[in-house]
């Protein structure tokens, strides 16, 4: 199941781009442009944080008007495009070598030392290690690093856990989600469909002891709704995503201290693994 | 941290509302992306060497600003990162590209041969 990018239809589109500087103009093109070619289908991530550059420096230019800050707004998003298209043109040569590998090709790889990371791997470690392969390696690689800087991972019985804290997503006692918490969302999102292989998701919604069990469970299963309705906007399958709301009942620590209490509101996306019968 | 990047880094914190927030992780990923970059062959793509001379321009470009406490400073850190990833994405699409047109080159062969 792939993501689904939502190509959107800017309301500036339509009206029209009076007053808005070449800069700002030209990054609405260039994402109109990447948004109706390959790049929607072979880097939507890319696109996806292009189109967030380009929202962020629209509502530069609608609170601000033509300044200079906005020029380096417009600057990051054209350059977010471009991004995603390269990544769209790479995808493109890495599925022509498969084809061909497919087909009776050996491959040869590069003589340029590729980068694992930021290891520097030689021109024999490339050759052991296809590059095709390590591009797609590279991309998990980098989406559990994205992962990492802005959740808790790990894996446990129940797959691959993603653990958000509940502050970073929620005003105290509420299940409306920050707007701080959809930019962290958008990423998790993105690195989940980097390695999920279509399996199953679970959210599930955690609260601290405080309150009355009733309160705990709805505040718990709203809260993983707010998550998974909104992961359903982004473009993932809603059918694959499960929610459950667990309200108190399994804490990561005692809730003796606030930040103890903290630490067990959370949310938790749980990447199940694929069920053996559909191997 | 270094000099310049607590400059960065007191440059963004005191600024003003619209400035891109910046932390010293911010700095230290630029810096990882220009190794990757560079790791990964830059200098020899022309496109790549290009966006990693613009990143390099627009660190110095966040370097001053901060320098002379102006708020843009962040800002200008961002285009650099955003112009370093650029050129690693360049960099490794011409390692793919070279791939991919041998892959073409050799199938063509296997074609050839009645392999297919």
């Amino acid at each position: 199941m792939k993501m689904r990018v939502l190509v959107r239809i800017p309301l500036w589109g339509m009206l029209g781009c009076a007053g808005a500087p070449a800069q700002l103009v030209d990054a609405r093109d260039t994402y109109m442009a990447a948004s109706n070619g390959p790049s929607a289908d072979l880097a939507p991530f890319e696109l996806r944080a292009a189109s967030r550059a380009l929202d962020q420096a629209n509502q530069v230019f609608d609170r601000d008007g033509d300044t200079l800050a906005l020029r380096d707004y417009a600057y990051i998003a054209q350059r977010r495009v471009e991004l995603a298209d390269v990544t769209a043109r790479s995808e493109g040569d890495r599925q022509s070598i498969i084809a061909a590998e497919r087909q009776g090709v050996v491959r040869r790889a590069s003589d340029v030392p590729f980068v694992e990371g930021n290891a520097i791997m030689g021109p024999e470690a490339a050759s052991a290690e296809s590059p095709v392969r390590s591009v797609a390696e590279e991309r998990l690689h980098e989406a559990r690093r994205e992962l990492a800087a802005i959740a808790q991972v790990k894996r446990d019985a129940r797959g691959l856990v993603i653990t958000i804290n509940g502050s970073v997503l929620f005003a105290p006692g509420t299940s409306t989600l920050l707007e701080i918490a959809k930019a962290k969302l958008d990423r998790v999102a993105c690195a989940i469909e980097a390695q999920r292989e279509d399996g199953r998701m679970l959210v599930e919604g955690h609260t601290d002891n405080q309150g009355s069990d009733a309160t705990r469970l709805t505040l718990s299963l709203s809260r993983a709704l707010a998550v998974r309705d909104y992961l359903v906007i982004g473009g993932v399958d809603g059918e694959m995503i499960s929610v459950v709301g667990v309200g108190a009942s399994r804490p990561l620590t005692d809730n003796g201290n606030a930040r103890n209490r903290a630490n067990n509101r959370r949310v938790e996306i749980i990447i199940q693994p694929l069920p053996l019968t559909r191997r | 941290m270094t000099r310049v990047g607590l400059a960065l880094v007191m440059a963004v914190t005191s600024s003003a509302c619209w400035a891109t927030r910046i932390s010293p992780s911010a700095l230290t990923r630029y810096q990882a992306s220009v190794r990757t970059a560079e790791a990964q062959g830059a200098q020899g793509v022309p496109a790549a060497r290009l966006h990693l001379e613009l990143a390099r321009h627009e660190l110095a470009t966040a370097e001053q600003l901060a320098s002379d406490g102006d708020p843009r400073a962040g800002l200008a850190l961002a285009c650099a990162q955003v112009d370093a990833e650029v050129s690693v994405a360049m960099a490794r699409e011409a390692l793919l590209h070279v791939d991919a047109l041998r892959a073409a080159v050799d199938l063509l062969a296997i074609q050839d041969k009645g392999g297919l």
